[in-house]
């Protein structure tokens, strides 16, 4: 059985895209588009990894990261963070809050492969 | 206009390139080093046969050493300094006047710019409409990127999917078009800060009084198109101001009694803030040098006119212990002192303040309260309340009133 995805994005054809180049890869990809139900869409999966970006509506990932790592079934999940702000503060946050990786947009598909494959072989 | 500060640079300037000690020059005036120390540093203001008798010893026109740069260049050179030793910027202006302008022309320069720069940063940082903007500006490049990455790289990609990612990115192409063309409109807009400022610039250029409103039926001339409805609000209320207090009368006023806002104000009937902001605006030639400052309850500056020896940065926090913040917390009691700035000790500057609550507009609406600062320059000789221009440049270390940055008082 193929590894899960969980993409918890809320723009369409970036989901479409990073759906289309993950299962082609041999992932299975499960997507979410709202803030507020996105961590109990977590834990009623559970996904071998999430993509989760940071402007969700609802609510923000760091406040959905931030509740995974208190939950101790989630703790460890990875996490591969997005965020269309690169500042450095936003990085040390996602960072802080125990993100396994973070990506600014716009980033290319060969660089989400890579991630996806590493977190999930780790 | 001149700044008489000045005077005891040049000398300084003058006795040093000639080689003189200070003890000869003292005695060939017949008066102390010591006090002569004192005037070379600004510390006494003198004039009249001591002058005269100072320019005779060394070999120079009174009247060259009594013509100076005027204090806005002084204050723009000190803050090119930026509290790093060098020599005093009097004596630059002193010494090398055009290289003095020179600095002080690129220092504003740059503090113009450093101003823009952190506007923008202040707006990209807390706009929540431009931040919303570029959010999605980031997103479509991000769609479209991955999505044409499919479409190039994948060269048996079924036709079905190429279709869906074709017309994905024509989408995410058309959004982005109008995303950017709001952006730019929204950029390009003059925020109200920009716009005030501009036309501060304006009427600075136009020496703030302004004969054409003068008659009740008067305009303003000369205006930019984008400062338009600036300038009919300002020019509706420098009618009401003229009409309310005729140019002749207030001549004859000042003539008797000299500089005095409480004088006009019960002479004419109108408020203290009213009578400041008419004063302000008298012609040049009536001999005095007067400015305006007025700030809300937060301590930004609403309007601004200098005058010899007086500014207020627009960017930085200015220093509290001026009485246009010191009103604040007293509204409704005029406050009236004269103030010295460091390293401008020989000019006294008599301040008049008083904050008001603004005329209420709703029932419901928060109290705004706004005070109001008239700057006479070349007070009578007081015991001065010194303050200064910035905190981040005022050699005043043990002020009691000097601003620490945020995190220091937690």
């Amino acid at each position: 059985m193929s590894k899960r995805v969980l993409l918890i994005e809320d723009e369409m054809n970036i989901i479409e895209a990073i759906s289309f180049i993950l299962t082609r890869d041999g992932w299975t990809v499960h997507t979410h588009q709202d803030g507020e139900t996105a961590a109990d869409r977590v834990r009623d999966l559970p996904p071998d990894m999430v993509i989760l970006d940071v402007m969700l509506p609802g609510r923000s990932g760091f406040d959905i990261l931030r509740d995974l790592r208190a939950d101790p079934t989630t703790e460890s999940l990875p996490v591969l963070m997005l965020t269309a702000r690169g500042q450095a503060k936003d990085r040390d946050l996602a960072m802080s809050l125990g993100a396994t990786r973070f990506m600014t947009k716009p980033f290319s598909n060969a660089e989400v492969l890579d991630v996806v494959r590493a977190l999930i072989k780790d | 206009m001149p700044h008489r500060s000045l005077i005891g640079a040049r000398i300084r300037s003058r006795r040093l390139d000639l080689g003189i000690s200070q003890q000869a020059l003292a005695r060939s005036a017949g008066i102390s080093a010591s006090y002569l120390n004192l005037i070379e540093h600004n510390r006494r203001r003198i004039g009249g046969k001591l002058l005269a008798d100072l320019a005779r010893a060394l070999s120079v026109d009174p009247a060259t050493l009594s013509e100076a740069a005027d204090q806005a260049t002084i204050s723009t050179l000190t803050q090119a300094a930026k509290g790093r030793v060098v020599e005093p910027p009097e004596d630059l202006a002193a010494r090398y006047p055009g290289w003095a302008g020179v600095v002080a022309a690129q220092t504003n320069a740059l503090l113009e710019s450093e101003r823009r720069i952190a506007a923008l940063q202040e707006r990209v940082a807390h706009d929540p409409a431009l931040s919303a903007a570029l959010h999605q500006v980031i997103s479509t490049v991000t769609s479209i990127r991955s999505t044409s990455s499919i479409l190039v790289e994948d060269a048996q990609l079924d036709p079905d999917w190429q279709r869906r990612f074709s017309r994905n990115v024509y989408d995410d192409s058309r959004r982005l078009a109008e995303v950017s063309q709001a952006l730019v409109r929204y950029l390009e807009t003059p925020s109200e800060r920009g716009i005030g400022e501009a036309f501060s610039n304006y009427l600075e250029a136009r020496g703030w009084h302004l004969p054409e409103l003068e008659v009740e039926s008067g305009s303003l001339k000369d205006v930019p198109p984008h400062l338009q409805e600036e300038a009919e609000r300002w020019a509706a209320q420098y009618r009401d101001a003229a009409v309310a207090m005729p140019l002749p009368q207030l001549r004859g006023l000042i003539a008797d009694s000299g500089i005095d806002p409480a004088g006009v104000a019960a002479t004419f009937g109108v408020s203290l803030r009213d009578a400041m902001h008419r004063l302000a605006r008298m012609p040049s030639d009536m001999g005095v040098s007067v400015g305006l400052a007025e700030c809300d309850a937060a301590g930004a500056l609403i309007a601004l006119k200098p005058c010899d020896g007086f500014a207020l940065p627009r960017a930085t926090p200015a220093c509290p212990l001026w009485p246009l913040y010191q009103a604040l917390s007293q509204p409704g009691v005029p406050l009236h002192s004269t103030v010295v700035l460091p390293g401008a000790e020989a000019v006294r500057l008599s301040c008049y303040a008083i904050a008001e609550r603004a005329p209420a507009v709703a029932f419901d609406a928060p109290a705004m309260v706004r005070s109001t600062m008239l700057v006479v320059s070349d007070a009578p000789t007081v015991r001065p309340q010194p303050v200064g221009q910035t905190c981040a440049i005022c050699p005043r270390d043990s002020c009691s009133a000097r601003r620490m940055g945020a995190a220091a008082t937690l």
